[in-house]
C-alpha cells in the first residue's frame, strides 16, 4: 500500500460503484447490531423516564455536587463533536488534499455528537418539561430568558453549531444523492431525487457548492471555537474555585479538538474494518491524524500544565481544597490516569514511528477518549466537592440512572452512525474523485 | 424563432474547455454556456465566470441576525428591567456571546440561501434541458436562437463525441 | 415619611426598607432551635435517614461548627449560615429563566414557579445554602399536619432558599396599613430571630440608623461571611476581635 497517490486507477464511475456497493446491507450481522445498540439506547431511555417519573433524588447527585455526569458527558460529547469542524474546515480551507476520504466521516460525527451533547442539558435540568422557557419568545409570562445566563448563550450557541454542522455535512452530500439517484430506481429513486434538491451537475451548481463549501467552512471555525469556548464560560462564569480561570476557554477548545480526533481516528478505523474502505482509509490518513493527534496532546499537557502552575503558585485557600483533592486520594488516581492516558501512552506511540501503526494510532485515540473524559469529570466534581464553606463539603458517586444513560449515549452514536453510512456514502464520492484538468 | 440546446459530450474536460474558448473567440456569449459534470470541472479562474452575491449576502445576514438580536437583547432587558447581582441592566460584555452565535447564524442562513439561489436548486428551475450525464466526461450545453448548424464545426472540431439538438422545453415565462 | 397605604415599590419617594441580618457569634450557642423553628416555619421537607446521609437534608439555615485547638484543650464555635441575600449575589446571573433575583428591598429572591432546576445558582452560591428539590416534599407525620399555610410548598425539580421569611415581611406591613402607621423597627421577626434563646440574631431595616440592625452592624464588631469575595452579604457576624 503506497502512502501516496492513488491507490486504484479505477475510473469516476467505477469508484462511484465501489464506494456505494460497500455500504452496508440489512445482513443479520447488521440487524443484530443495530438491535444491540437499540436496546442500550431504549434502556437509557428507561432511565430517563423513570428519573422524571420519580424523582431527580434517584441518581447520585446531592449537595453540594449538584453536577455530575451528566454536565461531564455534555462537555465530553460537544467536545468530540469538534472532529468535523478542525479536520473537515480547516483542511478544506488549507486545500489539504488528503482530507477527502476524511471529510464526510468527521462531519457526521459532530452532526451526531451535537444531538447527543445537546440532551444533556435537559436530561440534566430538575424541570425538564419546562425547558421551552429558556427559549426566547413572546409569552404569558411576560418574561424574557436571561441574556447574561451562561446557560442561555449554551443554547444559542449549541443551536447554532448544529443548524451550521447539518447544513455543512448536508451541502456536500447533495451530488452524491443525486449520484445514488440516478443509479437506482422506483421509490428509492424519488427519495434520493428529493434530497437532491434538483442537482443537475451544472457547472453553475458546482460553482455555487465550492463556494458554499468555501463559505461555510470559514464560518462553521468561528462557530466551533465559540461553542466550547461558551461551554467553558459555563465554568469559568462561576466563582466556583479553581473553574474561575480566564484560560478555561482556550483550554476547553484544544480538549475539544484533541477528543475530537481521537474519535475520529476510532470511527475512522472501525469504518475501515467493518466496511472493508482498506483502499479509502489508507495508513497515510491515520498517520496524519496521528500526528495531530499528538500535536493536540502536547498543547493539552501545556494548557493543563499551565492551568496547575498557577493554581498551585497562587496557593489561595478556597482552591488549594480543590487542587489537593483532585491530585490525592481517589481523584489523584484517576488525575494520573488522564496524564497517562491523554499524555503518556499516546506520546509514546505517536512519538516512537516505530511503532506508529493503524492499530496504535487507534488504540491511542481510544485512550484520550478515556483520558479526555477524566479530564472533564476532573473539572466538574472536585471543585463542587468542596466548596469554600468546609461545614459544606460533599461527595459524589453516579447511580444506576447516570450510568445508564452514559452508556446510552455511547450506544445513541453508534447507532446513529450505523444508519447513517446505510443510508449515506461516508466517502464523499465527488471530493474523493474530483476531476482536474490540465490547464 | 425557436430555441434549442446543443448537448455536445466530450471525453475529456479539457476538450469542453477548449471549444468553449474557441465559441467565446467567434463572438459567442459565455452566458449561452453551460457545462454538465459529475465531478466539478476546477479550472482556476473558471472556465464559465459568474457573478456571485453569497459572500455579500453572507454579511449581510450576518450583520442582520446580529443587530436584530442585539437589540431584541437590549429592549427586552430595558423593557424588564431586572438588575441581576449588581450587574447593569444592560451590559455588550454580558450579551456578547448572543450577539456573536446570531450573527454567524445569519451569516450560515445567508450562504444556504445563496445557494440554494444561485445554484438553482429548490423550486427556480432555469427552463434549460438537462442532459443525461454520460458516465464518463462532460456534456457542454449550448442555446441557440434559430439555425444552430454554425454550432456543429467548433463543437465537432474540439473533439465531441456526440452532438445533439435539444428543443427548449418550452416552459412558459422562462428564459 | 408619608403614611403607609401606598405599594413604596410604585412610588420614589416612600422609604424603601434595607432589610438585613446580624448574628452576634459570642452569643450563639449551637442550640439549633433557629433550624428547627425555620424548618417548621418554612414548610421545609424532611429527607428521611437515607437521603439525609446522602445529602439530600435541607436546612434554609445550619450550623457551622468549627473546633480550634488540640483535644483536651478544644473550643467549639459556632456560625449559623442562611442565604446571605447578597447584593452581589453571584447566584443571580447565571440562571437563565430569572428565577432568583434582587428585590428593591434587598431580598435575593427565589421564584419556585420559575426555576427549571439548572442548579447553577447552586453551584455558584460560595455559601453552599441553596437547597435542591430532589424530590416531591414529603413529611414523615405528624409533621405534615402544621405545614404553614403562608408559604408555598416547593415542587420537585426546583432550587429553594431562604427567603429572610419574605411571607413574614409581608404580615408585618399589612397590619402596619391596617393600623394605618409606619413599620416599626422589630416589627418583622424571621422565624428563626424569634426562636432565638440566646437573642443572638436581629433583623431590621438597615437603612434606618436608629434599628437595632443598623447599630449591632456599626458597633464595630461585625464582618461579612467571604467577605474577599465581593458578593456584599446582608447578614452580618459580630464577634470580639481576637
Amino acid at each position: 500500500m503506497a502512502p501516496s497517490g492513488e491507490p486504484t486507477e479505477l475510473s469516476a464511475s467505477s469508484i462511484s460503484d465501489d464506494i456505494l456497493s460497500r455500504m452496508p446491507r440489512a445482513s443479520g450481522r447488521y440487524m443484530a447490531a443495530i438491535g444491540f445498540f437499540g436496546a442500550v439506547v431504549a434502556w437509557a431511555l428507561f432511565a430517563w423516564g423513570y428519573q422524571i417519573q420519580n424523582g431527580f433524588g434517584n441518581t447520585g447527585l446531592r449537595r453540594p455536587v449538584y453536577w455530575g455526569f451528566y454536565i461531564v458527558n455534555f462537555v465530553f460529547w460537544i467536545g468530540i463533536s469538534h472532529a468535523g469542524t478542525l479536520i473537515s474546515a480547516i483542511l478544506r480551507l488549507t486545500g489539504a488534499g488528503w482530507r477527502k476520504p476524511v471529510t464526510r466521516a468527521a462531519e457526521a460525527i459532530t452532526v451526531f455528537c451535537l444531538m447527543i451533547g445537546g440532551l444533556f442539558p435537559l436530561i440534566h435540568i430538575g424541570r425538564v418539561w419546562y425547558f421551552y422557557w429558556m427559549i426566547p419568545y413572546p409569552n404569558e409570562r411576560l418574561l424574557w430568558p436571561n441574556f447574561r445566563s451562561p446557560l442561555f448563550w449554551d443554547l444559542t450557541a449549541i443551536l447554532t453549531y448544529l443548524t451550521g454542522s447539518l447544513i455543512y455535512l448536508y451541502l456536500p452530500l447533495i451530488p452524491d444523492l443525486a449520484e445514488i439517484a440516478g443509479r437506482s430506481s422506483g421509490k428509492k429513486q424519488r427519495i434520493y431525487r428529493a434530497l437532491s434538491l434538483g442537482w443537475t451537475g451544472s457547472d453553475r451548481q458546482w460553482q455555487a457548492l465550492e463556494r458554499a463549501m468555501k463559505l461555510m467552512a470559514m464560518a462553521i471555525l468561528a462557530i466551533a471555537v465559540s461553542v466550547h469556548s461558551v461551554v467553558a464560560y459555563d465554568f469559568s462564569m462561576s466563582i466556583a474555585p479553581t473553574w474561575h480561570s480566564t484560560i478555561f476557554a482556550p483550554y476547553f477548545v484544544v480538549g475539544a479538538i484533541f477528543s475530537g480526533i481521537a474519535a475520529l481516528v476510532l470511527v475512522m478505523a472501525a469504518l475501515r474494518k467493518l466496511m472493508g474502505l482498506e483502499e479509502y482509509l489508507r495508513e497515510e490518513h491515520f498517520v496524519n491524524l496521528g500526528k495531530l493527534l499528538m500535536l493536540m496532546s502536547l498543547l493539552w499537557l501545556y494548557f493543563t500544565f499551565s492551568e496547575h502552575l498557577t493554581t498551585w503558585y497562587g496557593n489561595l485557600p478556597y482552591e488549594m481544597q480543590v487542587f489537593n483533592l483532585r491530585e490525592q486520594g481517589f481523584f489523584g488516581i484517576v488525575f494520573w490516569t488522564m496524564v497517562a492516558c491523554n499524555f503518556a501512552i499516546p506520546f509514546v506511540l505517536l512519538g516512537v514511528s516505530r511503532l506508529r501503526s493503524i492499530a496504535t494510532i487507534s488504540i491511542s485515540g481510544a485512550t484520550v477518549l478515556i483520558g479526555m473524559w477524566l479530564e472533564r469529570f476532573l473539572i466538574v466534581v472536585p471543585t463542587l466537592s468542596r466548596p469554600a464553606l468546609p461545614a459544606a463539603w460533599g461527595n459524589y458517586a453516579p447511580s444506576w440512572i447516570e450510568l445508564s444513560i452514559t452508556a446510552g449515549t455511547f450506544a445513541a452514536m453508534a447507532l446513529l452512525y450505523l444508519l447513517f453510512v446505510k443510508a449515506f456514502p461516508i466517502i464523499a464520492i465527488w471530493e474523493y474523485d474530483e476531476t482536474i484538468p490540465a490547464r | 424563432m425557436t430555441r434549442q440546446y446543443l448537448h455536445a459530450e466530450y471525453r475529456r474536460p479539457q476538450d469542453a474547455i477548449a471549444a468553449i474558448e474557441a465559441l467565446t473567440e467567434a463572438g459567442f456569449p459565455k452566458s449561452a454556456l453551460e457545462l454538465y459534470s459529475r465531478r466539478p470541472v476546477e479550472t482556476d479562474p473558471p472556465v464559465l465566470p459568474r457573478r456571485s452575491r453569497m459572500s455579500l449576502v453572507a454579511v449581510l445576514g450576518a450583520i442582520t441576525a446580529g443587530s436584530v438580536s442585539t437589540a431584541l437583547v437590549f429592549w427586552a432587558q430595558l423593557d424588564y428591567p431586572l438588575v441581576t447581582g449588581g450587574m447593569p441592566i444592560t451590559s455588550g460584555w454580558a450579551t456578547g456571546v448572543v450577539t456573536f452565535e446570531a450573527t454567524m447564524a445569519g451569516a450560515v442562513l445567508g450562504i444556504l440561501f445563496m445557494l440554494i439561489w444561485e445554484a438553482g436548486l429548490v423550486g427556480s428551475p432555469s427552463g434549460a434541458p438537462v442532459p443525461d450525464l454520460p458516465e464518463e466526461g462532460v456534456v457542454l450545453q449550448v442555446k441557440c436562437e434559430g439555425d444552430s448548424a454554425a454550432l456543429q464545426r467548433p463543437l465537432s472540431d474540439t473533439g465531441a463525441s456526440r452532438i445533439e439538438a435539444v428543443k427548449a422545453s418550452g416552459r412558459p415565462g422562462t428564459s | 415619611m408619608a403614611e403607609g397605604k401606598r405599594n413604596p415599590e410604585e412610588d420614589g419617594s416612600e422609604h424603601v426598607p434595607q432589610w438585613a441580618m446580624a448574628i452576634d457569634l459570642d452569643r450563639c450557642t449551637g442550640c439549633e432551635a433557629c433550624v428547627v423553628a425555620c424548618s417548621a416555619e418554612n414548610n421545609v421537607p424532611t429527607a428521611g435517614q437515607e437521603q439525609a446521609a446522602m445529602g439530600r437534608a435541607k436546612h434554609w439555615i445550619r450550623i457551622d461548627r468549627y473546633y480550634e485547638g488540640e483535644f483536651p484543650n478544644i473550643k467549639v464555635k459556632y456560625r449559623p449560615v442562611l442565604c446571605q441575600h447578597c447584593d452581589n449575589a453571584p447566584c443571580e446571573p447565571v440562571c437563565p429563566v430569572y428565577a432568583t433575583y434582587q428585590n428593591a428591598e434587598g431580598l435575593n429572591v427565589q421564584i419556585y414557579n420559575r426555576c427549571i432546576g439548572t442548579r447553577y445558582c447552586a453551584n455558584n452560591c460560595p455559601y453552599t445554602v441553596r437547597f435542591f428539590d430532589w424530590f416531591a416534599p414529603e413529611w414523615d407525620g405528624p409533621l405534615d399536619l402544621q405545614l404553614n399555610p403562608d408559604v408555598s410548598i416547593r415542587p420537585a425539580g426546583v432550587v429553594e432558599k431562604c427567603t429572610f421569611c419574605a411571607h413574614r415581611i409581608k404580615r408585618a406591613k399589612l397590619d402596619a396599613d391596617a393600623e394605618d402607621r409606619d413599620l416599626a423597627d422589630g416589627d418583622v421577626q424571621p422565624a428563626c430571630v424569634q426562636s432565638c434563646p440566646a437573642e443572638a440574631m436581629v433583623f431590621g431595616d438597615m437603612s434606618d440608623s436608629h434599628s437595632k440592625v443598623s447599630k449591632k452592624i456599626e458597633s464595630g464588631r461585625s464582618e461579612q461571611l467571604l467577605s474577599e469575595l465581593g458578593t456584599k452579604p446582608r447578614v452580618y457576624y459580630l464577634r470580639k476581635a481576637d
